[in-house]
């Protein structure tokens, strides 16, 4: 129990990478970020269960009141599963896009 | 082979951070086996000692100048935005040190670095994102290091040299 990392490698491929995750004491993964490409392009996606997304809310009360919240991927459940992921892997493109942060090119 | 022994500029003092003393630290020195995306041989890190309203002290120094393309990344950050998510760092720290798993700080994979690489995260749409390790030096005291920060729009570019995936090595460990 909480000994390291409780991802699934199965879901991650060149086209959909993990950026950073954020585990429980459980071991249960409540959040992460990937990395996912449509059409060649990258575009960040964020993934949370609902209980992290809105304890991170209630934590940006020393940000501008203007400033917009990250676009989040919010899971119903207590942990984001395997097939949680797999299921955002195989959406569409229009599905994902109220989700995506397009990187820049590097410059 | 001459040896490389670069210091780098340390981070300005800011008065914002809750803390209740800075002073000056002993210097650190780092090589590219601890953070390979380091283009030098060796860098030598200014620390400062940092004692917060809530009783922890620690060194802290910033490595954000060891690499062009991170320093570059860095300044296109906005200051409130920068120092906004410094602040959340700085919060993280007592949860961190006890072994515990702030909310807000994930974890960062695929980062050869000789210490775990976390990452302020979830600040607003346009927030940076503010990547950090910690470890306890030889008379087991804290150290924090900044190592990078960039937009959220730039993150997949600056993740591309701290895994060290954009950046050719010669054999002798210099970067090209």
């Amino acid at each position: 129990m909480g000994q390291g990392p409780k991802l699934d490698q199965r879901a991650f491929d060149d086209n959909f990478k993990s950026q950073s995750f954020h585990l429980d004491e459980m071991g249960r993964l409540l959040a992460i970020d990937v990395m996912i490409y449509f059409g060649g392009r990258p575009y960040s996606l964020t993934i949370e269960t609902y209980e992290i997304n809105a304890q991170r809310a209630a934590e940006n009360e020393d940000m501008d009141p203007d400033t917009e919240p990250d676009p989040t991927f919010v899971i119903g459940g207590e942990e984001i599963l395997p097939s949680d992921l797999l299921r955002i892997k195989e959406s569409t493109f229009e599905y994902l896009a109220p989700f995506l942060v397009e990187q820049d090119l590097a410059s | 082979m001459t040896e490389q022994n670069t210091q780098i500029e340390t981070t300005p003092q800011r008065p914002d951070l809750n803390v209740e003393a800075i002073e000056p630290g002993k210097s650190i020195l780092l090589t590219p086996e601890q953070l390979p995306w380091i283009t030098k041989n060796e860098i030598v890190v200014p620390t400062v000692l940092v004692h917060t309203t809530e009783g922890l002290t620690f060194r802290y120094g910033s490595t954000v100048g060891a690499h062009s393309s991170v320093e570059r990344l860095a300044h296109q950050v906005q200051p409130p935005q920068s120092i906004s998510a410094e602040r959340t760092m700085f919060k993280s720290l007592p949860f961190l040190f006890k072994g515990k798993k702030p909310p807000h700080i994930d974890h960062v994979s695929d980062i050869n670095a000789a210490w775990p690489v976390s990452k302020v995260a979830k600040v607003g749409a346009d927030a940076p994102r503010l990547f950090f390790t910690w470890f306890n030096d030889d008379k087991n005291q804290p150290v924090v290091l900044k190592l990078a920060i960039a937009g959220h729009k730039k993150q997949d570019e600056l993740l591309g040299v701290l895994r060290h995936t954009s950046v050719r090595r010669h054999k002798d460990g210099r970067s090209r």
